[in-house]
């Protein structure tokens, strides 16, 4: 697959579709990335010609087609808009207690579940469930599961990273939005006052990014090569937070060039590392420390690292601190 | 009790047997007199063996404890105690053997002995047919004889005893001594005498020896076979020679072979001695071997105390016989070597001092050698054979070799001792060696050791002879090299050494059929306890089998004798004869091979322990690797051959390469050409194990020297032995032969021979056949073990070798390839090297930090067994909204990098 060449090189991103990085986009070598046909795991959003239903795996056929729709259809239309019902959860039983991370929530119930609150009451984004629950005044809330296995920030969080850095209000520069799932989840943990900057290459999963956000306020899509941040300075603002999970082999040296555009100093970096596309012959853990060093060397300094086992495989996440102060604080 | 009287008894004994030997043995008796009279006074002194023990015990209570050790010990101490018996008893021990065996009884006595305890019903068919082949026709002569070379074996036992017990009470407290000895005798004969007597019973009245002495184990029979024994002349025979066996092994133990031995052997000693009475008293083959093992002893003995050492060499007989018992196999084993011994002495003359030793103890004992070689010739057939062969064909060589041995005297005794005790159980030697005393000890525990595996089986002692030559080349070897081979030996041995030889011996003893293995086996059992033959026996396969491998990968590491026990077992089974010629020529081979094959292993472990270890670890590995090994090995072992000594080595590789094969023919045909390989290989570790354990120094260096030096000796000697040698000789001959022209091809002819020779050999031999199928048996286990080891240590090699073209492949392909990251190794520099994570990206590196019912831990589970399209399906079951997973934590569990 083409990814280095082209896409550094030219400017227009040209290339054949290696040609700019689309961070999540058809080029990833993330198994789920794969473009195309493939009609990823991830919902059939960048499944090719699956259509863009937002349906998750099952999707296709069903849900409506690609674009437009971004309707709350997602996940089953037999069970029609019901969704507030989905599955089990729901109601009475269902207890939600906010998570370490403010804006996430934890659902216990008879079975836990990570979950944020929904900004866009009644729709769902990718065919996630979503729990009511009353809230104390009898105004009723609404939040959505989200899957550790969909999202590596997710992921990231089940098992135990101490900071995500991403926060209500925070500004977030997502790098490899792909369809959106995470990003709508980030959308909804910076809430209104925050601020997410969605910059996918892959136009297919561009769609379904740009279909979510028509319902997110908060979310800007950008569709560019995040190998060339200048290409979208013009939209993106300084952002405290940058999060990449483009899974290229020179993802270190793009997230250091997005931040060297637009992470404010002090700021934090957290990166989705795939040991296998960066080096797929290489011990996983040699691969992370080899990460880790390239920011290092990018006035990144590392600051906590976790394994993403077992919701990805040779996966872990990197949490750093951009031109940290001498002081060292932490954002 | 007045010598007279015990002289009475005796000949009035031997009258109901046989007149002629009466007649014989009234002759003797005054000679012995004096001896007799000493021993008596012992005897009465102490008449409670254990008693005796104790005294002896100071030093022999610390061997004691060594069980092991105790062999040569006990040897040395029953020397003294022995000879008392022996003179007395050792007469009507030779009548009773001679009265049931009378013509094999002296040699093959002790294997049908072992065989039948062992084997039973298998070693009473071995024993019968050898014994009526070797023995008739050997015995022949000894007709009137039989009981004249029991009887001569028995005085000469006895005297040997005396000798001993003179040399040792020199050397130590004669009183102690006498009484020691008496004691160990006692003790031993307890045990032994049990066993013994059980043993002579059990020769005679064959029922009493096995219901006694197998049941009882030893202990209980010991009681009352030490007061039957003095009654039974037969008893005290065999509780001359289980007492002799007895205190070798405590002397081995102990390592300080003579005095500490003495004392030692006392106890544990004694124990053993009961042990491997009982076991050997099971097995007339005790009787037999004891007759071997006094002929052995004697050589050692003379060298030391010059007195009698035939004596010396009874009672060790008798007391490896005991101990080995189980040990038959492990006593044959022993008694083997000794056997070997003495026919290297004949062959072995350059191998081993003690072989000339054993053979001027065998001019003297003459008569023993005689039967012995008529013995052998049948039962021992092979052992016969080889002693006769050395004898007879060696005649000039042996009488060289003889006089350098004798010359070499008491070095020779040590070497023999060291051999011997090499061979038995080197460890055995090699402590008993440390002691200048104790080489004599030592000796005595060898040819115990030597005898007592020679007695149960024939064949094992063919192979244990084998073994026991390979043992003894390789201290001899060392020896000659070094000048002290016993010592040396001992030293790299060390007690440890001697201890697991000890083992070996004891384990050897359950497992007949490992016969040398279970004489290492049997040694260990010994030691931990004596009784533990009577178990070993039914356990002993157990043991055997489990110690077999252990054994036989430590035994190699031990002492070669174990090694080459466990080769000659296998081997000596088929191969039995060849195992002899081999065995000098093929210990020496087979320490080549091992060099080779053992670099890898040495390497692992220099010494002979670590060795051990490795050989464990080795049989622990896969059998595939193994296989690989093998044809490596293989491969290793033909270059070999290609040597000089490579003949030799390749004798003996194919020798073991036979015993392998024939098991591995059981267990599959088609692996037959990897089995040799495989056999080579692993006869080739344990050689390189007993080279190491010898030289423990130097071990490949040493090895490498012993390996090119004695096989050119023994190529030679080997060579003319093997020519003139051993009955076996065909088979062994056809060997040697083939080994000389190529090792591979010898290897690969001689499987085919020794196939067939085998086969031949379970014909013709019953004894031998029933001992080899009773090796067979229990050899599948050790087989598979020695295989498994010998595949271990070839599979080492063969892995190692590949693993380093491996790295080089990889260096070289990773150097070619792109790589972005381009070392595996994470630099811990940058994370400050606190959290261990750092190299493990794993869920359960990082599920410490979770607390209990972890969300991911479902997910864990399911995707711990799925891979490519399982895991993605998995996965994505996992990512429906349907997924529970149970309860969410929400604690940090992050890799914290330093600051």
């Amino acid at each position: 697959m083409g990814f280095d060449r082209p896409a550094r090189g030219g400017f227009g991103g040209a290339g054949g579709r290696g040609g700019g990085f689309s961070p999540r986009g058809g080029t990833d070598f993330k198994p789920r990335g794969g473009g195309g046909f493939r009609g990823g795991d991830r919902g059939g959003g960048r499944g090719g010609f699956r259509g863009g239903d937002r349906g998750g795996g099952r999707g296709g056929f069903r849900g409506g087609d690609r674009g437009g729709r971004g309707g709350p259809r997602g996940r089953g239309a037999p069970r029609g808009r019901g969704g507030a019902r989905g599955g089990m959860r729901g109601g009475k039983t269902v207890v939600v207690e906010p998570h370490r991370h403010a804006g996430i929530f934890v659902s216990r119930g008879k079975e836990d579940a990570l979950c944020t609150i929904n900004s866009t009451p009644g729709d769902s984004v990718y065919g996630e469930k979503r729990i009511s629950v009353e809230g104390a005044e009898g105004t009723k809330v609404e939040y959505r599961i989200w899957n550790p296995f969909r999202s590596k920030l997710a992921a990231a969080i089940m098992a135990g990273i101490e900071h995500i850095w991403i926060q209500p209000k925070s500004k977030v520069l997502y790098l490899g939005a792909a369809s959106g799932t995470t990003v709508s989840h980030v959308s909804d943990i910076v809430g209104p006052e925050g601020l997410v900057y969605a910059v996918e290459f892959s136009h297919r999963s561009g769609r379904d990014l740009i279909n979510a956000a028509k319902k997110r306020t908060n979310i800007v899509p950008i569709i560019e090569d995040a190998r060339h941040p200048q290409k979208y300075r013009m939209i993106v603002d300084m952002v405290d937070v940058i999060f990449a999970d483009v899974a290229q082999p020179d993802q270190a040296r793009i997230v250091a060039l997005n931040a060297h555009h637009y992470l404010k100093n002090g700021g934090h970096v957290v990166i989705s590392i795939k040991a296998n596309c960066i080096d797929s012959t290489a011990k996983p853990e040699a691969v992370f420390a080899e990460e880790v060093k390239k920011l290092q060397s990018e006035k990144i300094k590392p600051l906590e690292q976790i394994t993403l086992e077992p919701y990805e495989r040779d996966h872990a996440v990197v949490s750093g601190h951009y031109r940290a102060p001498l002081g060292g604080k932490k954002a | 009790m007045d010598s007279a009287a015990v002289h009475n008894l005796v000949a009035d004994y031997l009258a109901t047997y046989n007149k002629g030997i009466a007649a014989e043995f009234k002759k003797l008796a005054p000679s012995n007199a004096s001896k007799t009279h000493q021993l008596t006074r012992i005897i009465s002194s102490s008449p409670l063996a254990k008693k005796p023990v104790g005294d002896s015990s100071s030093d022999d209570e610390s061997e004691d404890e060594k069980p092991k050790v105790a062999v040569k010990p006990l040897v040395a101490a029953k020397p003294v105690v022995v000879s008392p018996l022996a003179k007395s008893t050792s007469t009507p021990a030779v009548k009773a053997p001679a009265a049931k065996k009378p013509e094999s009884s002296s040699d093959s006595s002790d294997d049908d002995e072992p065989a039948p305890k062992k084997v039973n019903g298998v070693a009473n068919k071995a024993v019968s047919t050898p014994l009526g082949k070797a023995t008739v026709t050997p015995v022949a002569k000894p007709a009137a004889t039989p009981i004249k070379k029991t009887n001569d074996s028995s005085s000469e036992s006895s005297d040997d005893d005396e000798p001993a017990a003179k040399s040792k009470a020199p050397t130590g407290t004669p009183a102690k001594q006498s009484p020691v000895k008496a004691v160990p005798a006692v003790a031993a004969k307890k045990p032994a005498p049990s066993s013994s007597d059980s043993s002579s019973e059990d020769d005679a009245p064959a029922p009493k020896a096995k219901s006694a002495s197998t049941p009882v184990a030893k202990p209980a029979v010991t009681p009352a076979a030490k007061p039957a024994t003095t009654p039974i002349k037969k008893k005290v025979e065999s509780s001359s020679e289980s007492s002799d066996d007895d205190e070798p092994a405590p002397k081995k133990v102990n390592g300080v072979a003579g005095k500490a031995v003495a004392t030692p052997v006392g106890k544990s000693a004694v124990a053993p001695a009961a042990g491997k009475t009982a076991t050997t008293s099971p097995s007339k083959k005790k009787a037999d071997s004891s007759s071997e093992s006094s002929d052995d002893d004697e050589p050692v003995a003379k060298p030391k105390p010059t007195s009698v050492p035939v004596k010396p060499s009874p009672v060790k007989a008798a007391p490896a016989v005991s101990a080995k018992k189980p040990p038959a196999s492990s006593s044959s084993d022993s008694s083997s070597e000794e056997e070997a011994t003495a026919g290297k002495v004949k062959a072995v003359p350059a191998k081993t001092a003690s072989t000339p030793l054993a053979k001027p103890t065998v001019a003297a004992v003459v008569a023993k050698p005689a039967a012995v070689l008529t013995k052998k010739k049948e039962s021992s057939s092979e052992s016969s054979s080889d002693d006769e062969p050395a004898t007879q064909a060696k005649a000039a060589p042996v009488p060289a070799k003889q006089s350098p041995v004798k010359s070499a005297a008491a070095v020779a005794v040590k070497k023999p001792a060291s051999s011997s005790s090499g061979s038995s159980s080197e460890d055995d030697a090699p402590a008993p060696k440390a002691k200048s005393a104790s080489t004599p000890v030592a000796k005595p525990a060898v040819a115990p050791a030597a005898k007592p595996a020679t007695p149960p089986i024939k064949k094992k002692v063919e192979s244990s002879s084998e073994s026991s030559d390979d043992d003894e080349p390789a201290p001899e070897a060392p020896k000659k090299v070094n000048g002290v081979a016993g010592k040396a030996v001992a030293t790299p041995v060390g007690k440890s050494a001697v201890a697991p030889a000890a083992g070996k011996t004891a384990t050897t003893s359950p497992s007949k059929k490992k016969a040398d293995s279970s004489s290492e086996s049997s040694d260990d059992d010994d030691k931990p306890a004596v009784k533990p033959k009577a178990a070993v026996v039914p356990p002993a396969k157990q043991a055997a089998v489990m110690a077999g491998p252990a054994v036989v990968a430590k035994k190699p590491a031990c002492s070669s004798s174990e090694s080459s026990s466990e080769d000659d077992a296998p081997a000596g089974k088929f191969k039995a004869a060849p195992a002899k010629v081999i065995v000098s020529a093929a210990v020496k081979t087979a320490t080549p091979p091992k060099a080779a094959a053992a670099p890898v292993v040495k390497k692992s472990a220099a010494k002979s322990s670590s060795e051990d270890e490795s050989s464990d670890d080795n049989l622990a590995k896969p059998k595939l690797p193994a296989k690989k090994a093998v044809t490596v090995v293989a491969g290793k072992l033909i270059p070999k051959p290609a040597t000089p000594g490579a003949a030799d080595s390749s004798s003996e590789d194919s020798s073991d390469g036979e015993d392998f094969d024939a098991a591995l023919k059981k267990k599959a045909a088609a692996a037959a050409k990897v089995a040799p390989a495989v056999v080579g290989k692993a006869a080739a570790g344990p050689a390189a194990v007993k080279k190491v354990s010898k030289k423990s120094s130097s071990e490949e260096s040493s090895d490498d020297e012993a390996q090119p030096e004695p096989p050119a000796k023994k190529a030679n000697t080997a060579a003319a032995a093997a020519a003139a040698a051993k009955p076996a000789a065909v088979v062994k001959r056809g060997h040697v032969s083939s080994s000389s022209d190529s090792d591979a091809s010898s290897s690969d002819g001689k499987k085919p021979k020794l196939f067939s020779a085998q086969p031949k050999k379970q014909k013709t031999d019953s004894p031998a056949a029933v001992v080899v199928n009773g090796h067979n048996g229990t050899t599948p286990e050790v087989n598979g073990a020695e295989e498994e080891a010998v595949n271990d240590c070839g599979g080492n090699a063969a892995e190692e070798g590949e693993q380093f073209l491996q790295q080089v492949g990889l260096q070289k392909r990773r150097s070619s390839p792109f790589r972005r990251v381009k070392s595996d190794v994470v630099n811990t520099e940058l994370f400050g090297g606190s959290d261990s994570r750092i190299y493990d990206n794993s869920y359960n590196a990082f599920r410490d930090g979770m607390g209990d019912g972890d969300w991911g831990d479902k997910a864990a589970s399911d995707f711990r067994t799925v891979k490519g399209k399982n895991f993605r399906h998995e996965k994505t079951k996992k990512k429906r909204g349907s997924y529970k997973g149970g309860k969410i934590s929400t604690g940090v569990n992050s890799i914290k990098f330093a600051d």
